[in-house]
């Protein structure tokens, strides 16, 4: 992959710049971009990273940090309500040599004196900013979606630094960096750090998995145990049923022979014939009885009253004469007899005369003692008389009704003596009727006709309430296996589960193993590229003997005395060291990146900058390189050593005015 | 994507001596990892889930699962 060329549009101090960098031919794929401290070199890879990732990852100097993005010149220069952009356009080139254009732009607009950014609204970068990418697809330029992510499948982020890196920080790579970072970076660079996290997360996910697996313990057992009972009830019930149909049916069998019998029969309905022949003798026998005693009742009557008819004349005669002395009012008497004692005893008469012994007129007396007396013998006589002729009255009364009696009495007889007849005929009749039959065989036939119906009908219930009882267990075993069902899920599920836990556990071990070995693999491979690297850098080839990286990362430098030797390191050694190092990590890496170097040789003296020359080239064989140098790291040696690797070479021009500073990338002379 | 992948990595898994499924599944999970980090998101369970229970089956019909295999953290 190759950086064709960058277009600056008011980012920072290029207002409007353009860097086309060496890419034709691969033996001169070294781009030389020469500026004095300060001029813009490291705002290069400020406009790559803020064009790629929006963030300027190589704001080092702390004066730069408070200076706006875009161009101060061209802010100035804006009208009040007026639009401008930065812009940072960043051609390439892929392994097929396909155009690539990522863009960048962020509005900006001038008021009240002050500038102000304006997001565009579709932005997801924290600066409101819009990126973009074009790609040559069939002669056309045309927007690729998702440019973030394609992008990020080239150079990712997090790996930024091994290709894009400032020299002078490199003297402090190992003194700033420990082990566990340099770690950190091999697993980043070499992406082993993916690994780790998919093995994370695979022990997230077999987690999760274990937690799944939790309460997914079976019933089914059980269920299976409950749903083999009530099939044995089932099976037993329907054998029941079995046996009592066969009952049933022998039932109905003997049912219809006795039935049969009974027809063939002459005598239909012996038992009814019985039964009213037993009726109907004791009918007739309480019949004759009532006979017995109505007979006896009539004859008591006629004796107690039919006497009384004879008497009939001389009681109607009596009755005669005592209505005539009733008719001459000789009775009843005028007077009682206690009323007249009760006037004499009180002395003093209705009338209020005096008639007690005392009274001096004893006249009204007398008259009334005689009457007294007189009373005395009328008043018994009407009293009899009287009694007498009510006594006569109701014999004659009952005279009266005796032929009406007698006729009930009558009536009772025929009745009685009829009904016997009745009962005698029929009687008779059921005789005449069984006559020559045997009745008992017939009787015992219809017995066990009964006695086979009923015993059909009862099987006929009990074989329907078995069949309810079938139905509700067939209910509950459906029941069951509905349960069952869900359980044999369960069960299946947990078998599921298990199986997918031993391969997550193979799967482990096998992600651990293998990145373990990449990663002995890659330090050994690290750790031989930069001694490889370090000592054909190195101008004091005999002072140092080894350089090694132990497993945890920590690089060792093996001084000729056979001692640590990286306390000795000259700030240049350790530099060389670091670039050795970092070169390495980018070999390792597997990804074809363009490589950009802010002062690469910042810190290393006159001779063995000469040396680095000579050997970098090399060293970055096959790699597209741009070294952003000062004049002195750019000395005339130098030049000269990297001359046939360079494709092109620049300088930049930093020109200052009223307005603002700006710088402009010219040829170098 | 591939292109994009330290080559190491898969072909360590692919040249190592684990079972196909095995090595198939860490490409895949290895490929998710590197598009979920490159695309900076982390909604890994989904896609996880699937490619487990695919391989998942794969392997144990290769291995043959057997009632004495035990599950660490069980």
């Amino acid at each position: 992959m190759l950086i064709e060329k960058i277009n600056f549009i008011n980012f920072r101090q290029y207002k409007d710049e353009t860097i086309e960098f060496a890419t034709n031919d691969p033996e001169k794929n070294f781009t030389i971009i020469q500026g004095s401290n300060g001029s813009g070199k490291t705002n290069i890879l400020n406009a790559i990273t803020w064009c790629f990732y929006a963030k300027e990852l190589h704001l080092l100097k702390e004066k730069y940090k408070g200076l706006p993005i875009y161009n101060l010149m061209a802010a100035k220069q804006l009208k009040p309500g007026q639009i401008g952009y930065v812009e940072v356009k960043i051609h390439m080139r892929d392994e097929d040599n396909g155009l690539m254009i990522f863009s960048r732009r962020l509005k900006f607009k001038k008021e009240n004196d002050k500038i102000i950014f304006i997001r565009y609204p579709e932005s997801e970068a924290d600066d409101g900013s819009d990126f973009r990418m074009m790609r040559l697809i069939n002669k056309d330029m045309k927007e690729i979606a998702d440019p973030e992510y394609i992008l990020s499948m080239m150079i990712p982020q997090p790996i930024e630094e091994y290709f894009f890196f400032d020299g002078e920080r490199l003297d402090d790579y190992f003194t700033e960096l420990s082990g566990e970072r340099i770690k950190e970076a091999v697993f980043n660079i070499s992406q082993l750090g993916l690994l780790e996290k998919a093995t994370k997360h695979l022990e997230d996910r077999k987690r999760f998995f274990l937690q799944d697996a939790k309460g997914l313990g079976s019933q089914a057992e059980d269920l299976r145990k409950k749903q083999d009972a009530y099939s044995a009830s089932l099976k037993e019930l329907k054998e029941q049923i079995d046996i009592k149909m066969d009952q049933k049916n022998k039932a109905a069998d003997y049912e219809s022979e006795y039935s049969e019998k009974l027809r063939n029969c002459p005598i239909k309905n012996i038992s009814e014939l019985e039964n009213d022949r037993i009726t109907a003798t004791i009918k007739l026998e309480k019949l004759k009885q009532d006979a017995v005693s109505h007979e006896k009742e009539k004859t008591e009557y006629l004796l107690e009253d039919g006497i009384k008819i004879f008497a009939w004349k001389p009681i109607k005669e009596t009755l005669r004469l005592i209505d005539g002395k009733k008719e001459a009012g000789d009775i009843p008497t005028k007077y009682k007899r206690y009323f007249l004692d009760n006037l004499l005893k009180d002395g003093i008469c209705i009338c209020g005369s005096d008639i007690s012994e005392l009274a001096l007129n004893q006249e009204h007396r007398q008259k009334i003692l005689k009457l007294q007396r007189e009373c005395n013998e009328i008043t018994n006589l009407s009293e009899q008389l009287m009694q007498l002729h009510a006594d006569l009255r109701s014999i004659l009364r009952e005279i009266d009704a005796f032929p009406k009696k007698q006729k009930l009495l009558a009536d009772k007889t025929n009745g009685l003596e009829n009904s016997i007849r009745e009962n005698t005929s029929k009687l008779q009749r059921i005789n005449n009727e069984i006559a020559g039959t045997d009745v008992e065989q017939i009787k015992e036939w219809e017995h066990k006709l009964k006695e086979y119906r009923s015993s059909k009908e009862r099987y006929i219930e009990e074989i329907a309430e078995d069949k309810i009882r079938i139905k509700a267990i067939n209910d509950k075993i459906a029941g069951l296996g509905k349960d069952l069902e869900k359980e044999l899920k369960k069960e299946k599920k947990h078998e599921e589960l298990r199986k997918i836990l031993v391969f997550c556990d193979e799967s482990l071990r096998a992600a651990n193993g293998i990145k373990n070995g990449i990663m002995d693999m890659l330090r050994k491979e690290i750790e031989e590229k930069t001694k490889i690297q370090f000592f054909n850098l190195i101008w004091k080839k005999e002072t140092y003997k080894d350089v090694k990286i132990n497993e945890n990362y920590d690089v060792s430098i093996l001084h000729e005395s056979g001692e640590e030797g990286f306390g000795t390191l000259s700030a240049g050694e350790r530099q060389v060291l670091a670039l050795s190092f970092m070169a390495a990590l980018n070999s390792v890496s597997g990804f074809n990146v363009p490589i950009i170097i802010d002062t690469p040789l910042g810190n290393i003296s006159k001779e063995p900058k000469k040396n680095i020359a000579s050997n970098l080239p090399n060293y970055l064989k096959g790699k597209q390189v741009t070294m952003l140098v000062t004049e002195e790291e750019y000395s005339l040696e130098v030049r000269e050593r990297l001359r046939e690797r360079v494709g092109r070479e620049y300088k930049i021009k930093f020109e200052e005015t009223s307005d603002g500073s700006q710088a402009k990338v010219i040829p170098y002379e | 994507m591939s292109e994009n992948v330290n080559k190491r990595i898969l072909d360590n898994i692919k040249n190592s001596q684990y079972s196909d499924s095995i090595k198939e599944f860490l490409t895949k999970i290895f490929l998710i990892e590197l598009e979920a980090s490159e695309k900076y998101k982390s909604n890994y369970a989904k896609r996880y889930d699937i490619e487990i229970r695919k391989y998942a089956d794969s392997y144990n019909l290769e291995n043959g699962l057997s009632e004495e295999s035990e599950v660490s953290g069980c």
